[in-house]
């Protein structure tokens, strides 16, 4: 008895289990389905009483009588015969037309070609046929419009026979708005079976099953917010980009794409499967998997702002990570740094960097003071034999010259990379060192031959030559020196004590261990010519280039992917959870945690730092990309194209290398996104504008300079900050007889032109120039466009100021800025009014005569 | 036959049961999986859980600081970093002032500009150049400025 009913229980179990209690999906199914008919049934409701509203069925009956009478009018002999002859009438002239603008593209392309000849080669016989092509494409032109007129007065006339029937054809759509169908889409909601939604791609190997559940992420509109009915967020970016029915989800979301027993299953967060569901932010670390170059992919933007996270600690200088093969070292140069710091100043640095600025990158290497002597002596010993120190605050100098100093350290805007006194450094992105202390830290005859040529004690340095003279030179030497100290300096060394052999040897090993010279360039030393006899009596030997080309870390092209099984979790196998992301995630926070005789040092991460770090990191995999999949970069591009990469070559080359320009600049997509984006310089400015601009940087958008802060900080503006006066125009480029100013000038017009800029605009000539000049202004008003530019003092200081725009840039420019302000910058603030030819023409004829006069 | 169907019954349940108790136990596993967190990371992933916002909000967020926050001030408050507009930009943080305002009005205004829904042409129309899902971000977030 007890067994029979036993097994009565369990059978009803069995049953129950089977149909719902491992289908979760079903009820999501059933419930989605009745929030959606509630949906359609509200939309058929307000349909109706639309419907009724504007007159019903009676005024159905009415129009569709009116629409027989109109069908027989049409259908009148008289009337058909116009018709088909129209028709006719039609086809030969669109093919004629077809013919012709066929031709125009021909000669356009053409024409195109030889232009791009001419730019690269400026042979005259270009120039010739160029010409001949313009001409050819202004006859050809002239026909395609005469074409064109043609058919559209037949195209006009076959509209006048039918516009009659079309006009109350539309109007019969416009009562009924869609109510036939909207009836139908209730039916066929109920007819919607409930059953497993599964997307199956071959070549990935993927049966994704999520639409079970989530079975509104594709929809077109949104039935209800709540999870899992929800529709995929933003989807004209994800969704539109990738068709679900061709990427599946969880090639981007991960999780257990096949499960449907129950949501952690599907979700993946479940023992033993690898790969769970990503999550908010995380998301989006899956656009690495195919985009090559994620730099200003929409919808990727957190993950683009993580990945800045590796460039700024430098992780590729110990791990090879694929696509940062040719990024720059993150530390400066250090076989000359005996004759720059103080050796009491190192020492402090080696021991731990975060307490001499807050803001240093350099990691945490956990070293005795002992070691960081040994090393401190192998470094200073590259270019001497003693420790030594220098105390600036020993010699006072003029106090005429430091006031010098500070003016010219104002003027070339030093403040805009480095921090002092926690003020400044808004270009973050150079990671410029914080001077607030320097003054103890450097000696002066280095900093003044710095100052006066950086690429000559580090080659690449982001630092500029600001082509001083020697005079103003040691005028910001006293200043720096003497503004710039640290009442907590030691001075230990003032007398210079010789340096031991034996530390030398210590410290060549713990570089070695430690990779040192992964971050900084180390010159190895080949022979002993530049180091003393007499450490070279007593066997010093320096480390050869050859010993320090391995990098020191694992490799972390697939640690995103890496089995957890392969993850050594150590000391910690018990305390944290054994996932890849938690693994991580605490390696990031305490690399040496894991277990004893780990190297990695501490970089002290804040904690939303090794969240973006991670989920950077957690792209880096070997999944299995389809080639249909790939976005290459464009140096991947040019690699498999065998094309080398867009590089600055002749005398701009020289000028950039000094003034660095792409510190805040970018050109030809090489540089920072700090100022301006100046790849289509040439066709934007105005030569004149250009040339006064650089020997004399003025303030253009006075805001907008603050933009980068906007969102992190909720201070007041800093300081206004234009462009540094880099002291342009005033010497020769090396081995050339032609200034900076020319030369920069020169490459704007031949390297960073475009033809989609046209050099002048369509003409208007029903009405004079004046008239148009005043409808711009008219336009200018009305569109509030001075809520954001400044004419003179009146307006807004967010864009820029207009006062002398007619000078600044060129008519073709701001026309085709009229157009879509965001075809040459995608994120640029100021909106698309989508204003007419007619009305592009008129205000760019009125912002063209906004001019300063010479004084 | 009565016997065969009873058979067939109790073979049929006894194959059912062990798939059941095979199923239980895999959901048994599933739960012990993940359960043991240190201090460290349970206090990282509190705060992580603390911060999960919706991503219309986030995306909100970010648009709203680059695009609106200029004028209409990074808190909503109407004040900007960019003072000195005449007349002056909307305060989202005064609720008395945003019950009056349905969120089709503000999709609207920023849709179209300001002038479409009776104001002053300062706020531009941002219709073409923001997905109509964007703006739809924008009005969520603004509408949270208020507080609740």
């Amino acid at each position: 008895m007890f067994f029979s009913v036993l097994l009565l229980a369990l059978s009803v179990w069995v049953v129950w289990d089977d149909e719902f209690g491992l289908r979760p999906w079903k009820k999501y199914q059933e419930e989605y389905k009745t929030l959606k008919q509630d949906k359609l049934e509200k939309d058929y409701r307000r349909a109706v009483v639309d419907f009724q509203r504007a007159g019903g069925h009676k005024k159905l009956a009415e129009l569709e009588a009116k629409l027989g009478k109109a069908e027989a009018v049409f259908q009148s002999k008289d009337n058909q015969d116009k018709y088909s002859k129209l028709t006719k009438q039609m086809d030969t002239a669109h093919l004629e037309l077809t013919k012709s603008q066929k031709e125009l593209r021909d000669f356009r392309g053409q024409f195109l070609e030889t232009e791009y000849y001419y730019t690269k080669t400026q042979q005259p016989e270009y120039k010739t046929k160029m010409d001949v092509l313009q001409r050819n494409i202004d006859a050809v032109g002239l026909r395609v419009a005469a074409q064109q007129k043609v058919e559209d007065s037949i195209k006009g006339s076959l509209y006048a026979l039918t516009a009659v029937k079309a006009g109350i054809q539309a109007e019969i759509e416009t009562l009924k708005n869609g109510l036939e169908e909207k009836k139908e889409k209730i039916a066929n909601n109920g007819k919607v079976p409930i059953e497993i939604k599964q997307i199956h791609i071959k070549d990935i190997d993927k049966a994704d099953r999520c639409q079970s559940c989530h079975i509104g992420i594709d929809g077109k509109s949104q039935v209800s917010g709540k999870q899992p009915f929800t529709r995929h967020p933003a989807s004209f970016v994800y969704l539109d980009h990738h068709d679900p029915g061709k990427f599946g989800c969880t090639f981007c979301h991960r999780g257990q794409g096949r499960a449907t027993t129950s949501t952690d299953k599907a979700h993946g967060t479940v023992k033993h499967w690898d790969e769970p569901m990503l999550e908010g932010d995380m998301t989006q670390t899956s656009c690495l998997n195919c985009h090559g170059d994620i730099k200003g992919l929409r919808g990727a933007e957190k993950i683009i702002k993580s990945t800045e996270l590796i460039k700024k600690y430098g992780c590729y200088s110990c791990h090879k990570i694929p696509g940062y093969e040719t990024v720059g070292d993150v530390g400066p140069v250090l076989t000359q740094v005996g004759t720059k710091v103080n050796y009491s100043w190192a020492i402090n640095w080696l021991l731990d960097p975060k307490k001499y600025f807050a803001t240093a990158r350099m990691p945490k290497f956990f070293f005795s003071q002992d070691q960081a002597e040994s090393i401190a002596d192998y470094l200073f010993s590259m270019s001497g034999t003693t420790r030594h120190d220098v105390d600036n605050t020993k010699s006072k100098p003029d106090a005429k010259l430091i006031e010098q100093g500070k003016a010219l350290w104002a003027q070339s805007r030093c403040n805009l990379c480095h921090i002092t006194g926690g003020r400044g450094g808004n270009n973050v992105k150079v990671y410029a060192p914080d001077l607030s202390k320097v003054g103890s830290k450097v000696n002066k005859e280095w900093l003044f031959n710095w100052i006066k040529n950086p690429n000559a004690y580090f080659p690449g340095t982001k630092m500029p030559r600001f082509r001083f003279t020697d005079e103003q030179i040691n005028g910001l030497v006293a200043f720096i020196t003497t503004e710039y100290q640290d009442e907590e300096a030691e001075y230990k060394y003032v007398q210079p004590v010789e340096i031991n052999a034996a530390s030398i040897a210590k410290g060549k090993d713990l570089i070695q261990k430690f990779g040192c010279y992964g971050c900084h360039k180390l010159q190895g030393m080949e022979d002993m010519v530049q180091v003393a006899p007499s450490l070279k009596k007593q066997g010093v030997t320096f480390l050869r280039n050859t010993e320090m080309r391995e990098k020191i870390g694992m490799e972390l092209s697939s640690i995103g992917s890496k089995p957890v099984d392969m993850l050594d979790f150590g000391k910690l196998k018990k305390s944290i959870p054994n996932d890849r992301l938690s693994y991580i995630k605490q390696k990031l926070r305490d690399p040496r945690g894991y277990r004893l005789g780990l190297r990695m040092p501490n970089f002290r991460l804040a904690e939303s730092e090794i969240n973006e770090l991670s989920s950077v990191l957690y792209g880096f995999t070997d999944a299995n990309v389809p080639t249909r999949f790939l976005v290459p970069s464009r140096q991947e591009l040019d690699r498999m194209a065998g094309v080398s990469s867009y590089k600055f070559t002749g005398d701009f080359a020289k000028v950039i290398a000094d003034v660095k320009c792409t510190n805040c600049h970018s050109i030809r997509g090489i540089g920072a996104d700090y100022a301006p984006d100046i790849s289509l310089a040439g066709s934007k400015l105005q030569e004149g504008w250009v040339r006064k601009f650089l020997e004399n940087p003025d303030m253009i958008r006075p805001l907008l300079q603050q933009m980068p802060k906007l969102g992190l900080t909720s201070g007041k503006p800093q300081a206004k900050v234009t462009m540094p006066k880099f002291n342009l125009g005033q010497q020769k480029v090396e081995d050339t007889n032609r200034s900076d100013v020319d030369v920069v000038i020169n490459f704007f017009q031949q390297e960073l032109v475009t033809s989609d800029i046209p050099k002048v605009i369509p003409q208007i000539k029903t009405i004079t120039l004046d008239e148009q000049i005043a409808k711009g202004k008219q336009l200018y008003d009305l569109k509030g466009c001075r809520s954001c530019h400044q004419i003179g003092t009146d307006g807004g200081a967010l864009g820029p100021n207009l006062t002398n725009v007619g000078n600044r840039l060129t008519q073709g420019f701001i026309f085709k800025h009229l157009e879509n302000a965001r075809k040459f910058k995608p994120d640029i603030v100021e909106p698309n009014y989508g204003f007419t030819e007619t009305e592009r023409i008129y205000l760019t004829n009125f912002l063209m005569t906004l001019k300063l006069t010479a004084k | 036959m009565q016997t065969t169907l009873k058979f067939r019954k109790i073979a049929l349940l006894s194959a059912l049961s062990v798939l059941v108790i095979a199923a239980g136990c895999g959901k048994q596993h599933g739960k012990s999986g993940a359960k043991k967190v240190s201090s460290v990371t349970a206090a990282a992933d509190s705060a992580a859980a603390a911060t999960k916002v919706p991503f219309a909000l986030k995306e909100g967020k970010r648009l709203y600081s680059q695009y609106c926050g200029v004028c209409h001030g990074e808190t909503g408050d109407g004040s900007g970093q960019y003072y000195g507009l005449t007349p002056t930009p909307a305060n989202f943080t005064d609720k008395a002032f945003m019950k009056t305002l349905p969120d089709e009005v503000i999709f609207k205004a920023i849709n179209e500009g300001s002038a479409s829904v009776g104001k002053s042409n300062m706020c531009p129309p941002w219709g073409k150049s923001f997905h109509s899902e964007e703006i739809e971000f924008i009005v969520a977030y603004i509408r949270t400025l208020a507080g609740s």
